[in-house]
């Protein structure tokens, strides 16, 4: 058939010569072009401005890598739906940019029965964007919805802790817990506590369309549109019941690669560059008109590398402090993220109750560590360092830890795995040592404590399966125990527990680089990822020449 | 020899060979270990020192770029032959007997056709775990269908030949004909098709690198290069502009190769192939 | 030709059925559980499991096997696991996207490829000739992903003439760089055929016949040389786009570009099997159906090529 055709081909000889140099040249060029490209003056044609003007002073342009799964407060867990669930939904209480518990449907709130009973009063105000008030029953219908089994929620732990949900009267909502947890407000400022109006998750349900696709609430966004994989619209909700946004629109775009979201914000298309991947933040912090737009904000985050503590050797805690001391912390954040963090001693970062700032690193020894290594027969077989395969910085510390190691006779192997293998292999132990990184879900040291290192989360949030007595006493009686300083005291004994046990080696608490564009006023960024309604910020188109405008 | 005189066989063969050479020879033309790190020469520039600069953990880019060749060269040779195996297996079985075997293994050949290139590799990659034998497998799991669409169309014409009547009078076995009289005539599709492919799997491999699969650290993968290095293309562009330029000279010199070789060896065009599949 | 057509179009279930299957069980020994996928870190096992009886893991594989290919030929390509929307209107949604940045990129590469082989074909070996097919090969030879960073580093941040990346409101602005880095691929090669073809056809009697008739060397081109060396060319046309069709992944992540292709890659890494296979389905289809457009076309460019 296609085979009965005979194809025809050059029939004349080349006689064409061709330089292999000449492709060596013209990347050189290229080379060249780049590195010549001064940092200064690339603006100067545009009105003298070292900056494009916004496309539209009333559009709040931002964005994130990966399209979001879900738009439903029950679905969410992760950081950018989190962030996007809190625009268009309210909470009995919200947190600020600096993760500060505020008032939000709740105007106040009462603890009884030793703080095992909250009474919340709700803002007769409140509505939804449907036109309907905010009611005590839709706090138990939200509520429940996350705790039913059928709808499968993979945040039914954030309320697991409450016993009873009663609706006292329309304005009156009191929830009893299980046992006294202290930190339990910023559960409640979580996304997956958001209020849902029932009617509109019927409807949806009814229509066979997923809330998460056409979310309605309380919120000051007004959920607009959502074009997969390109953006996601939101307006402002004008009926909105509290302080309502400067800006008129929200567009949360879908930019799939960190260098080509530089280039959409040299163009001026967004509005930030959050976070500066390491290698351009040198160019940023440097920038003679740049640096001024160019801010380190911290993050309540940990980094770490966990220790399988149920396999030999890692069961040891000399065999786990050996690999510690055997490398310098400080030089390694230096080099791999710029130093944009902080060195921990423990899993709880800088800014929580727990962390203590006089604390020291663990010395570092290599010769001790090496002496170990050859006494303990850590030297025997390769190691295996499972790194998940998302950022550079994390291969590139994986690979800075294989030579160090290697330098006290510790052979390892690094496996990079694509990050749903990574999930399945941490979970069910496949490794000796593991990198791991922990974000605040609420701003509180128990939530670094708890969920990674007490014996009760082995199998689900404890990856290292530590398990240790002491350090799960101290973590319950510091979830019990409500006076702020007795309780900031049992956080530190037990962080400095950990650290000394070494069930990982603590890295740091990550801080990010974040560039604004100059027009773009009173953005602050949060301290935990839902902790702003981006309500302050305006745009203010700066006097350049605009007929430079394009698009 | 008149092969060695066509200018395209000349440069691609030189280059090709220039890349052999890097690949075995390179522990002795580098002087740095390519995954020596060095914490105080961070993005260095090119230097005398570090002719290719350094990467973003102080490790020399040209030596990366020498040992790169040899995972470039590996994946693509290892693809590329296992691929022509297969397919000459299959091509010349579905060929010569015809028939059912022949409407049989053509559907697989349609099949492997069909499903989507790249996803075939990832998914490869995937269940495989990380590394690059999943590269190596997944890129022959999905090269040998062209060949076997070739290997077929020049068996089915080689056989209608008089030799093989004659040979086939004098009792030889279809295994015999087979090696003795129809493969020798393919010999130089198959070469091309080799030669043009190759390019096209080293390549498949840095788009793997690219999308966070393949080689795993430290390895100095061509791949894994451009795409680390990319993100730091404003601020030291030779990390991954030397292992780009090395990737696209390696890819031109093979390509050049290929047509040269069918210039000379197939001046009728009967291995003209389309490509298996691009990105 | 319509019994061609229809016998074509029967072989297809064979093909789709291996495909499908195919898909399915790829998927499903890729490691890892779709559960991790679909629960956060701190999801119970108990939740795990819940979520794996929700969705069916748990039952025997010939069942699930079963189970999605009853469905599949009820035109039923499930819910994405990750969205809870249908794969249908995933596919249909982002295809359009897809089908937008092949078909520009088939334009721009046939206008440059095409153009390119053409005046190569007429000034054989010269300066312009070699030149020509120097950078043609040069296009093939240079990753997509590093020729897109550059071509948005210069054409949008430097010299700001079009927008770097996104779909924005659909404009032609915003097609330009992804079509082009995609195109690329193709130029080499047609540019490549193009004048292999017309070097030989050029060459054919009738030609030099209608020339020594008078007709105009333009005409000679358009009208005789060109018709002929169509084919070919068509067919590498054909298949590229195909290819394109199912494999710009590599444009759209760098252009971020909301096609298929980028989807599926989230897919995969998502464990959303119903996406993938459905997906890969698609594209199946898509490869035979432009496979057998070409073939058509072969009879009508050639009326030599009968298919019966």
């Amino acid at each position: 058939m296609r085979d009965s055709y005979k194809k025809n081909n050059d029939p004349t000889p080349s006689h064409v010569r061709l330089y292999p140099r000449g492709a060596f040249c013209l990347f050189m060029l290229t080379a060249l072009l780049f590195s010549c490209s001064g940092q200064d003056g690339n603006y100067a044609q545009y009105g003298g401005s070292f900056f494009m003007p916004p496309p539209d002073v009333d559009t709040l342009v931002l964005y994130d890598i990966n399209d979001p799964p879900t738009l439903d407060p029950a679905r969410s867990w992760g950081t950018f739906d989190g962030l996007l669930v809190s625009q268009i939904f309210s909470n009995l209480v919200r947190f600020n940019q600096k993760a500060e518990i505020e008032p939000d449907l709740a105007l106040r709130w009462e603890m009884s029965d030793g703080a095992r009973c909250y009474t919340f009063f709700l803002n007769p105000q409140a509505k939804f964007s449907n036109g309907r008030s905010v009611t005590a029953e839709d706090v138990r219908y939200s509520f429940e919805r996350v705790l039913d089994k059928d709808t499968a929620s993979s945040s039914r732990w954030v309320l697991e802790r409450i016993e009873t949900i009663r609706a006292e009267d329309p304005l009156t909502v009191v929830l009893t817990l299980k046992e006294p947890f202290a930190p339990f407000l910023g559960l409640l400022a979580m996304p997956a506590a958001s209020i849902v109006p029932r009617e509109e998750v019927e409807r949806c349900e009814r229509e066979g369309i997923p809330f998460g696709e056409r979310p309605v609430g309380s919120g000051p966004w007004l959920f607009k549109e959502w074009r997969h994989d390109q953006y996601l619209d939101f307006e402002r909700n004008e009926e909105y019941w509290g302080q309502k946004p400067n800006l008129k629109r929200l567009r949360m775009r879908i930019i799939s690669n960190a260098f080509t979201a530089i280039a959409e914000f040299e163009t001026g298309r967004i509005a930030y560059i959050n976070p500066l991947p390491e290698a351009e933040i040198l160019r940023w912090k440097t920038h003679p008109q740049w640096k001024k737009y160019t801010e380190l904000t911290n993050q309540l985050s940990a980094d770490m590398l966990v220790f399988n503590c149920e396999r030999a050797p890692w069961d040891k805690e000399e065999n786990r402090r050996a690999l510690c001391q055997a490398v310098e912390t400080p030089l390694v954040l230096e080099c791999v993220r710029e130093g944009a963090g902080a060195v921990i001693t423990g899993p709880i970062p800088p800014g929580l109750p727990g962390f203590d700032p006089d604390r020291k690193l663990f010395k570092y020894d290599p010769d001790a560590s090496r002496e170990l290594v050859k006494q303990n027969g850590l030297d025997k077989r390769e190691i295996v360092l499972l790194l998940p395969s998302s950022d550079q910085f994390v291969s590139s510390t994986g690979v800075i830890m294989q030579a160090l190691w290697k330098k006290i006779g510790v052979s390892v192997r690094v496996h990079q795995a694509e990050w749903v293998t990574y999930r399945r292999m941490l979970r069910e132990g496949e490794f000796d040592i593991a990198y791991r990184n922990w974000f605040a879900d609420y701003p509180d040291g128990d939530n670094f404590l708890y969920p990674l290192f007490h014996s009760s989360q082995i199998g689900s949030g404890n990856m290292a399966r530590f398990a240790d007595p002491e350090v799960d006493r101290l973590i319950e009686e510091s979830q019990k125990e409500m006076n702020p300083s007795r309780r900031s005291e049992l956080l530190t004994q037990a962080n400095a527990l950990v650290y000394e046990k070494a069930p990982a080696l603590f890295l740091w608490s990550r801080a990010k680089y974040i560039v604004t564009q100059p027009w773009l006023k009173e953005y602050t960024e949060p301290l935990i990822f839902n902790g702003t309604q981006f309500l302050a910020e305006r745009i203010e188109a700066p006097a350049v020449d605009l007929k430079h405008k394009e698009d | 020899m008149k092969a060695l005189r066509h200018p395209y066989i000349l440069t691609g063969g030189a280059i090709a060979l220039l890349l052999v050479a890097a690949a075995i020879f390179a522990p002795w033309i580098v002087s740095y270990e390519p995954d020596a790190i060095d914490l105080h020469n961070r993005y260095d520039a090119p230097s005398w020192n570090h002719w290719f600069g350094t990467d973003e953990i102080g490790r020399d880019v040209f030596s990366r770029v020498i040992h790169g060749a040899r995972i470039s060269l590996l994946i693509g040779v290892g693809a590329r032959t296992m691929g022509l195996i297969i397919g000459v297996l299959v091509g010349s079985v579905s060929g010569y007997y015809g028939g059912k075997i022949d409407a049989l293994l053509q559907r697989i050949v349609d099949i492997t056709m069909a499903f989507p290139f790249l996803l075939l590799v990832i998914s490869i990659a995937v269940i495989f775990s990380e590394g690059l034998w999943p590269v190596f497998i997944a890129l022959s799991a999905v090269m040998w269908a062209s060949m076997a669409r070739l290997m077929r169309s020049q068996v089915m014409i080689a056989k209608e030949r008089e030799y093989v009547a004659a040979a086939r009078a004098f009792g030889a076995s279809d295994a015999r004909i087979l090696i003795q009289h129809i493969l020798p005539n393919t010999y130089a599709p198959g070469l091309i098709w080799w030669t043009m492919g190759l390019a096209h799997a080293i390549m498949a491999e840095a788009g793997l690198s690219f999308l966070g699969m393949g080689a795993q650290p430290p390895t100095p993968s061509w791949g894994s290069m451009i795409n680390y290095g990319s993100q730091a293309i404003r601020v030291a562009p030779w990390v991954s502009l030397f292992p780009g330029a090395a990737l696209a000279v390696t890819v031109l010199g093979f390509n050049l190769l290929g047509e040269g070789l069918r210039d000379v060896l197939d001046p009728r065009g009967q291995s003209q192939q389309a490509p298996d599949g691009q990105q | 030709m319509g019994s061609y057509v229809i016998r074509r179009l029967l072989m297809m279930i064979p093909v789709l059925w291996g495909v499908i299957t195919i898909a399915f069980f790829l998927s499903r020994l890729a490691p890892g559980d779709p559960a991790d996928a679909m629960a956060g870190q701190r999801a119970s096992e108990e939740l795990r499991q819940q979520i794996r009886e929700q969705y069916g893991f748990d039952r025997p594989l010939h069942v699930q096997y079963g189970l999605y290919l009853w469905n599949v030929m009820r035109g039923d390509l499930g819910l994405s696991y990750d969205s809870h929307r249908p794969v249908t209107a995933i596919i249909m949604e982002r295809f359009p996207n897809t089908f937008r940045l092949a078909f520009s990129a088939m334009v721009a590469a046939v206008i440059l490829g095409v153009s390119a082989g053409l005046i190569s074909a007429l000034l054989p070996n010269t300066w312009y000739d070699r030149i020509t097919m120097f950078f043609s090969l040069l296009g093939i030879s240079t990753p997509v992903f590093w020729l897109g960073l550059l071509l948005m580093y210069f054409v949008s941040v430097r010299m700001r003439l079009l927008p770097p990346s996104g779909f924005g409101d659909g404009g032609i602005q915003y097609l330009i760089l992804p079509a082009i880095t995609l195109g690329t691929q193709s130029v080499a090669f047609l540019a490549r055929m193009t004048r292999a073809s017309m070097l030989e056809i050029l060459n054919e009697e009738y030609l030099r016949t209608a020339r020594a008739k008078g007709a105009s060397p333009f005409i000679v081109i358009v009208k005789h040389a060109f018709a002929n060396a169509a084919i070919p060319v068509v067919t590498i046309i054909g298949l590229d786009f195909a290819s394109y069709l199912s494999g710009s992944v590599l444009t759209e992540k760098v252009f971020s570009w909301p096609g298929l292709g980028r989807h599926i890659v989230t897919a995969i890494a998502q464990r959303d099997y119903p996406v993938i296979n459905g997906t890969v389905l698609f594209f199946a289809v898509i490869f035979i159906l432009i496979n057998l457009l070409i073939d058509v076309l072969y009879a009508y460019l050639d009326p030599r090529i009968r298919y019966d």
